[in-house]
């Protein structure tokens, strides 16, 4: 018997060793049939076995013909992606095998939640039996929150079996595309309880699900979970913030702040307290594009940069890019600050607010018809000049002088049915800031938004926005003989429309968007008749600011994503318009000026066009790290004109015109990301290149307002910048926090063809904002459930300044000698806050919880150094002295509550 | 805008957070200093020099260290060459009746120091210039902490440009009041006690008896000194019609009881400028405003226009030409609105006083 058994083994060997079964060519007819019954058939009508398990192939169907087609390529494309592969023994037997690896990670990840007494619940989509085994499905569907229904941004969905997952877009859209078969999927959001899904999915499904907001009835388990989405699904230089979180970290003066945190972030800086804005890897404050609700906003700031604008209530999610920048945005070289404000709650009204110091805000959102539409309304306001007004000073007449502000965003929303939703969106700011006897300074922003929101289908969706803006700021001066208003006012309608379409392994963005910017460059009144002020009016400036876009996001497999993509961007800046003429080969100055040319309404002055490619690159090497790539190129058409230390609510923005070219920067980063220890740590590192062209700096003695030769008082060069950022985080446990340090290099040359358009010579000098070495230090340690202890450090290397280096007299004024630009660095900035945070009883039913938050800011009482100048005291001693805005510790107490 | 800054402290509930600062400077070079201008109305004009002197050090800048022993001549594109003396240490005169600057003509200085290094100043050109046809003031109460302390006048001009020019004009202002001093009343302490011990200049001596007693005339107990504008008054022709320049702020002349002894009066000088020389003022009114000024705009480099012949030395100061007209008024010290305080009794020179004259000046009246 053995004889024969290898006598047939020879014979077969020999018989088919010319062809391999696998090589055999099929007849066709296959689509549809099972893969049971093509086996049986194969193994009737040629000497061969296959060897499998049926509950493998059960369920497991042909997708199309496979005549003239070998075997092989049929099974190598049945089984792509499932945790099936055969071998051939010899030439007579096909061995299926199921490679255990994706099973036992599957188990072993259900073990582990039950041993962490997570619920795990068991949803089926499909059966085995009735959808096709081999084929890979999409499981979408919605993530909310499920106390007040408002979708969950940034979200993780995870299979964790197979290592693969994406988070939730702005609605809380997901699209998960899986192998068919069974896996385990985490849920995943900040603060809020895991929910793990035991899934079968066999045909593409729906999953809509609700988060519970975590109650920590454990002491010592806080969730926070970024590490899922940092190393795994996030892209490089992007950071999702949770407004949760922001609360409960120390507050200058109790104001709850989005920008302050923005600025703790690695690559970014600031210029002081009381500058407006940030500075993000190297570039100027007026290179973010801060969003909200997709509107552009073009002054954030409260009281001269003490505040943002944003009252962190009415704020629902934020996204910030600081590399990578995908297509879809554009006009901002160096960063996004995407924030969507609160929808109203469709289910039932609730509220929340806040009492501070300085401030106090309420939000309240509830449906107007159930399940329909839904509003959400807010408002923060400060005490009407009570903190000033209570001020003892010898000042007289101070009682009358005044700080104050506002802000209030309302948002109607109506759902028309699953697939359409309409949005009314509006917001506003306003400061006012005054003295006695001096300026009164407003500023207002003014946003107003609709937005629909229409899916095609599951796979394509879209989102259309009419909106308009406004900025403005009016200066008020009361004096007798120079009294005069002066008005300045950006105005932007825009129109916007955005798709997504995900098919398979992309997922497709495209739009367009188009803004009509009208700028009243300054008015200038007399206010009474006895002021000897002559009017001005400024000739307005009009443009036009167009863009297509189209990028793709493409998951190859689970180790490699890429999104690229392309922007193309049109600039007219139209007529009416006087535009001076300068004499050629001079330096632009108002003597050189020859005449003006004259543009009617409507007419191109001049157009710039830009080309702008994006792409972002992840290669995740193991569930614990990965290698992110990303790089940009942005045109910005509107440059903020400033020629003080600080950004001031009285700069002006410039549109691109002949004389100035747009801003272009390209931006390159790298970044390693990795977990540690069951991403209880996770860590950082990236490095980045950016070269920003047309950079705007101003002459020595530069007169910015109301200037109709603005352009013979600036100049345009190049940016450069470079650095590297590090953090480490730990997620996990009592205390969690962060630490990162960033090394980074601002610098500029500008180098004209005359030595007056020329600055320090042409050599190349740090901007403003070159702070090499920033340490941040953030943490939070949970005293009990209920009492925290959270805290921030912050470092930076003291910003270059332009220091008299002597004094001297001209015509009995005592006058200095000035050092060439930022060649010199103000004291190093450091500075430690700290609060406690005592928050309301975590029952998952009450009707008020309340949060009390006790805040020191500066605890060391260091004297930061905000600006150096220097001061004649009257004898003629000229010293140098440094202002610091803030140089005691202060406390404060704020309480906030949601009902 | 100091107010405004003041008002951020407030806010905050701080104060005083102002403080010298440190910052590392290298070693600090002694620049020289060329001060001085030419104009239309008749001489002596004066060329200051000396150098430039570290910030933050106890010198006063009244004692700078001069440049003695140079050499400088005033030359105009005409040929006319003026030699300037020595009439103090580092300051250089022209004769009274020496070379005027004319309307037209180009002018500029020549240096050469006692080391041998040579300078000379860009030739600068006296454009036509208009008329200051008015002057105002306005009495403003102080808000320093001590007694009418940063009372008093804001002083304005009222000007004409140049029809069909651009005009780059400074109103420069001058206040002269009248002080009293007593240098015969100083006192030297002694065993036993005071005994007279008066300045020389004050006409009196100490006697054989030791008493006071008069010898002579005081030359040192009435003196006239001047205030300057702290920031220079530069028009902008932008916020000008027809070439008329209206309530321009010209200065501040402090209320105290030395500048009302008597009365003071207030010369206001309109001097074309040209354009290099604009922006050289422009910026100097540019980092004065910006002292306390809480947005704070980075100063400026102060470009002069004296260069170095023989080496590669940078050079501070400028020496610049101007055509000028001018008008003065007087302002009563009965003005202010309260009794003035009598004048404090100064036992010494009167040419303590900074900016001060010992002579009558011609126009006082």
């Amino acid at each position: 018997m053995k004889k024969v058994l290898l006598f047939l083994f020879l014979v077969g060997s020999v018989s088919l060793s010319a062809q391999s079964i696998l090589d055999s060519k099929l007849k066709g007819g296959e689509q549809g049939r099972s893969l049971l019954s093509i086996i049986e058939d194969l193994e009737r009508t040629n000497r061969v076995r296959f060897y499998f398990l049926q509950a493998w192939l059960d369920g497991v169907v042909l997708d199309q013909d496979y005549k003239g087609q070998p075997l092989r390529s049929a099974l190598d494309n049945l089984f792509l992606g499932t945790d099936l592969s055969y071998l051939e023994i010899d030439s007579y037997a096909i061995v299926i095998v199921r490679d255990p690896t994706m099973a036992l990670q599957r188990l072993a990840t259900i073990q582990t939640a039950k041993r962490e007494q997570k619920k795990i619940e068991k949803i089926n989509i499909g059966s085995a039996e009735g959808g096709a085994r081999n084929k890979k499905v999409t499981l979408s569907g919605q993530l909310k929150d499920s106390k007040n229904n408002e979708p969950l941004f940034g979200a993780s969905i995870y299979a964790s079996d197979i290592q693969s997952g994406v988070t939730t877009d702005a609605e809380g859209n997901f699209a998960l595309t899986l192998p068919a078969g069974d896996h385990v999927v985490n849920l995943n959001y900040v603060n809020y309880e895991e929910r793990i899904i035991d899934l079968s999915i066999y045909r593409d499904g729906q999953l809509n699900m609700m988060l519970d907001e975590s109650p920590r009835m454990l002491e010592e388990i806080v969730v926070m979970d970024k590490a899922a989405k940092e190393v795994t699904t996030s892209k490089i230089g992007q950071t999702q913030f949770s407004m949760k979180e922001i609360k409960r970290q120390p507050a200058f003066l109790g104001e709850v702040d989005l920008i302050k945190q923005i600025q703790a972030q690695p690559g970014v800086t600031t210029a002081g307290e009381a500058a407006s804005g940030f500075n993000v890897r190297g570039g100027g404050v007026d290179q973010n594009l801060i969003l909200y609700d997709g509107m552009p906003v073009f002054n954030s700031s409260h009281v001269f940069g003490f505040f943002s604008t944003f009252n962190a209530e009415a704020i629902r999610d934020v996204t910030f890019y600081r590399g990578g920048i995908p297509a879809e945005f554009g006009g901002r070289v160096s960063s996004v600050l995407d924030i969507t404000s609160r929808e109203g709650n469709f289910e039932k009204w609730s509220g929340s607010g806040g009492v501070g110091m300085i401030s106090s805000n309420l939000l309240l959102n509830g449906p107007i018809k159930k399940d329909k539409t839904s509003l959400s309304v807010s408002l923060r306001s400060t005490y009407s000049d009570w903190l000033i007004n209570t001020v003892k000073s010898n000042y007289v007449n101070l009682q009358n002088s005044s700080v104050s502000f506002y802000d209030g965003s309302a948002k109607l929303t109506h759902k028309f049915n699953d697939r359409t939703k309409l949005t009314f969106s509006g917001y506003t700011s306003h400061d006012q800031f005054r003295l006695q006897g001096d300026s009164t300074y407003k500023w207002n922003n003014f946003l107003g938004s609709m937005r629909l929101d229409h899916a095609f289908s599951s796979k394509f969706t879209s989102t259309f926005t009419l909106g308009s803006g406004a900025y403005n700021y009016k200066v008020n001066d009361k004096n007798e003989r120079t009294g005069f208003d002066l008005s300045y006012q950006i105005t932007y309608p825009s129109l916007k429309a955005d798709f997504q379409y995900q098919t398979g392994i992309h997922k497709i963005a495209f739009g367009f968007q188009s803004t009509y910017y009208s700028f009243n460059p300054g008015t200038l009144d007399p206010n009474s008749s006895n002021s000897n002020i002559v009017p001005i009016q400024m000739d307005k400036q009009n443009s036009l600011e167009s863009a297509v876009y189209v990028g793709d996001g493409i998951t190859f497999n689970e180790k490699i994503f890429l999104e690229g993509g392309v922007r193309f961007s049109v600039f007219n800046a139209l007529g009416p318009a006087n535009v001076n003429t300068y004499a050629p080969n001079a330096p632009l100055t108002p003597s050189s000026q020859i005449g003006v040319e004259k543009y009617g309404a409507g007419e191109v002055i001049k157009t710039y066009t830009g080309l702008e490619p994006r792409a972002s690159f992840r290669y995740t090497l193991n569930p614990n790290s990965s290698i992110k790539v990303g790089y940009n190129r942005i045109y910005q058409y509107l440059h903020l004109v400033s020629n003080t230390t600080a950004i001031t609510p009285v700069d002006i923005w410039q549109p691109s015109n002949s004389f100035f070219k747009p801003q272009v920067a390209d931006q390159i980063s790298i970044g390693y990301f990795r977990n540690f220890k069951e991403k209880m740590y996770e860590a950082f590192v990236e490095v980045y290149q950016k070269k920003i062209n047309n950079i705007l700096d101003f002459k020595d003695g530069a007169n910015l307002i109301l200037n109709d030769h603005l352009e013979t008082d600036l100049l345009q060069g190049v940016g450069e910048a470079y650095g590297v950022e590090t953090s480490i985080a730990k997620n996990l446990g009592r205390l969690t926090g962060s630490i990162n340090y960033t090394y980074s290099r601002s610098l500029r040359t500008i180098n004209g063809q005359f030595d007056s358009e020329k600055i320090n010579k042409g050599n190349q000098y740090p901007s403003n904002f070159d702070q090499p070495h920033i340490v941040n230090l953030v943490w939070k340690y949970n005293i009990s459930r209920r009492y925290y202890f959270t805290g921030n450090f912050t470092y930076h290397t003291g910003r270059p300044v332009t220091v008299p280096l002597a004094g001297f007299l001209v015509d009995n004024i005592t006058v200095a000698s000035f050092s060439e630009r930022n060649q010199f660095r103000i004291p190093d900035y450091h500075r430690l806050d700290i609060a406690f945070i005592l928050e309301g009883n975590h029952k998952r039913k009450k009707f008020w919880d309340g949060t009390w938050a006790l805040s020191f800011y500066n605890v060391y009482a260091r004297k930061n150094p905000y600006t150096v100048f220097f001061k004649d005291n009257g004898d003629g001693y000229l010293s140098p002295y440094q202002l610091s805005i803030v140089g005691t510790v202060l406390p404060s107490l704020s309480y906030s509550f949601k009902f | 805008m100091k107010r405004v800054l003041f008002l951020i402290l407030l806010i905050v509930s701080i104060d005083g957070c102002i403080d010298p600062a440190r910052i590392d400077i290298p070693d600090f070079k002694y620049q020289l200093v060329v001060d001085g201008f030419i104009t239309t109305e008749p001489g002596p004009y004066t060329v200051k020099l000396y150098r430039s002197r570290p910030l933050g050090s106890t010198v006063d800048l009244d004692r700078l260290i001069a440049e003695k022993f140079a050499k400088i001549t005033l030359k105009d594109d005409a040929g006319n060459v003026e030699a300037l003396s020595e009439t103090s240490e580092g300051v250089y005169q022209t004769t009274l009746n020496g070379m005027r600057g004319e309307t037209g003509r180009k002018y500029h200085v020549e240096i050469t120091l006692i080391n041998g290094k040579q300078y000379e100043s860009a030739p600068e050109e006296i454009r036509p210039v208009g008329e200051v046809t008015g002057i105002e003031y306005e009495f403003t109460a102080g808000s320093g902490a001590g007694f009418r302390e940063g009372d008093g006048f804001k002083i304005f001009a009222d000007a004409t440009g140049v029809p069909n020019q651009d005009d780059f004009v400074r109103l420069r202002m001058v206040a002269t009041y009248k002080v009293e001093t007593f240098p015969q009343l100083r006192t030297k302490r002694v065993e036993g006690g005071d005994i007279p011990d008066p300045y020389p200049c004050s006409g009196y001596i100490r006697d054989q008896n030791g008493r006071l007693a008069k010898a002579g005339e005081c030359d040192c107990c009435t003196c006239w000194p001047n205030i300057y504008d702290e920031i220079p008054s530069i028009t902008d022709e932008q916020f000008t019609t027809n070439d008329i320049f209206r309530g321009e702020y010209v200065g501040f002349v402090p209320a105290t009881r030395q500048t009302l002894y008597e009365k003071i009066r207030i010369e206001i000088q309109e001097m074309s400028l040209t354009p290099d020389t604009y922006l050289f003022w422009k910026l100097v009114k540019a980092q004065k405003e910006g002292l306390s000024n809480i947005f704070q705009p980075p100063s400026a480099q102060l470009k002069g226009n004296i260069k170095a012949l023989n080496s590669d030395e940078e050079v501070l100061g400028i020496f610049w030409a101007a055509g000028l007209k001018s008008k003065a008024i007087y302002i009563d010290r009965l003005e202010v609105p309260y009794i003035p305080q009598p004048i404090d009794t100064l036992k010494a020179p009167c040419t303590f006083y900074p900016n001060s004259t010992n002579k009558l000046p011609s126009f006082w009246q």
